[in-house]
């Protein structure tokens, strides 16, 4: 399987503080890694680094077996990496969710005609078509979610990188999420410390535990 | 042109007629028009002015001493401006700001700058709101304590911080997505009949303005 992110001796430093050490991991085409973790072990931060947001103190990230040495060799894969954050109210750039959802393609130049079409698809294979209107910022947490989910799928990427994507949700939107994920056949690294909703979704599950990835579950 | 835009240039063109040109007993046509088409809201517009009114009265006290009329005037100007400000995008998100401005050619960095302005300050408002709610449900009252001060002096450092960190986030966003200086909107809302009465009777009141001054 040929790997599309390799992650090569990552570690990260933040006030003085040892966040992440020695990470070695690859993820494949298609494949779909969760990665657990306590609150603050550095599961973000180590989501950021992949996603070429922030730079590991030492190591480098490999996108498609290109090394990438500095945030800005990242620009020529951003339309093939999707990051959801933590706090999806950080994801919008827009007010309405028609808005919101096709931002990316026109920020790329894509034709209003052809981005709305490209929409219309999406929010009704997510069946969210009813929020098109709708501002973002007055859905509820679980509608957020969906949508900033569209706002990534659009672009059709290579590789999702989701960050608590279940995180303060309720069940029915949780299991919600879990189906919609579960439908998407991409690459996928996934950050959450719900074990449950972890299972669901990934077959191979590591612990990120003291800085260092450890215990790998592979189904 | 669409609404968001003509309410823009109708505040713009009031404010203008009322702050620069002598008191009018004419000046409250248009005010009587916006509150006419919002008198569902006319409590809540004025709850909103009375508290902006606050600010204005510190200000009136300190002219009063030196010029009464002068203070009464400012008085009068500052509150029909404001009320007239307020009546007009009462039921209109903040957002619509941005997207009249997107709509009348301002640069798109004029543009995303205001719009992600008003988002911040809307999701510091919400935050803030929660804060408060928070303070109830854990038995606060305030008062004039020192206690009552520090803890607001706390929850403003932390809404601070929390405004630094939400901006931080939201670059990093930017990044991610592809931002490059431009947010496109898409829906704008039809013109009104509302909307060109309002502009009728502010070029009216202009139009009599200019007569006087030049007659």
């Amino acid at each position: 399987m040929s790997c599309w992110v390799n992650l090569r001796d990552i570690a990260y430093e933040n006030d003085k503080v040892q966040l992440l050490k020695n990470i070695t991991l690859d993820l494949g085409h298609k494949e779909k890694i969760a990665i657990i973790g306590s609150n603050g072990s550095g599961k973000s931060t180590l989501l950021k680094i992949i996603a070429g947001l922030v730079a590991p103190t030492s190591g480098y990230v490999e996108i498609f077996h290109d090394k990438m040495n500095t945030l800005k060799a990242f620009k020529k894969y951003r339309n093939a990496i999707a990051y959801l954050p933590q706090d999806v109210t950080n994801h919008f750039l827009c007010p309405t969710v028609i808005e919101d959802v096709i931002f990316s393609l026109r920020a790329r130049g894509e034709a209003q005609e052809e981005a709305l079409q490209k929409a219309d698809r999406i929010l009704k294979e997510l069946h969210i078509e009813h929020l098109k209107q709708r501002i973002v910022f007055d859905l509820s947490g679980g509608e957020q979610k969906i949508v900033a989910l569209a706002g990534l799928l659009i672009l059709q990427p290579k590789i999702l990188l989701l960050d608590e994507p279940t995180n303060a949700l309720d069940e029915e939107s949780q299991q919600k999420i879990v189906e919609i994920l579960n439908a998407i056949d991409k690459s996928m690294i996934i950050v959450s410390h719900h074990k449950s909703f972890i299972e669901q979704l990934a077959p191979t599950v590591y612990r990120l535990h003291n800085g260092e990835l450890c215990s790998i579950v592979k189904k | 042109m669409n609404r968001e835009s003509l309410r823009l240039i109708n505040a713009f063109l009031y404010s203008f007629v009322v702050s620069f040109s002598p008191i009018e007993t004419l000046f409250i046509l248009p005010l009587l028009i916006v509150l006419l088409h919002e008198k569902e809201f006319v409590w809540g517009i004025f709850k909103k002015l009375i508290v902006l009114n606050f600010f204005i009265i510190v200000l009136v006290v300190f002219v009063l001493f030196q010029d009464p009329l002068q203070a009464i005037e400012l008085f009068m100007r500052s509150n029909l401006i404001l009320l007239f400000n307020i009546a007009l995008f009462y039921q209109s998100k903040g957002y619509d700001i941005a997207r009249g401005l997107d709509r009348l050619g301002f640069a798109p960095k004029i543009v995303s700058v205001t719009y992600f302005a008003l988002s911040l300050i809307d999701a510091l408002m919400r935050d803030f709101k929660e804060t408060q709610k928070s303070l109830k449900a854990r038995g606060f009252r305030a008062n004039t304590s020192l206690f009552s001060y520090q803890t607001y002096g706390n929850i403003f450092g932390m809404i601070f911080i929390k405004a630094i960190k939400k901006s931080h986030d939201r670059e990093l966003t930017m990044q991610a997505r592809g931002f490059k200086d431009r947010i496109f909107f898409l829906t704008s809302n039809q013109l009104e009949p509302f909307e060109k009465i309002l502009l009728l009777s502010i070029v009216g009141v202009l139009g009599k303005v200019i007569y006087e001054l030049l007659g």
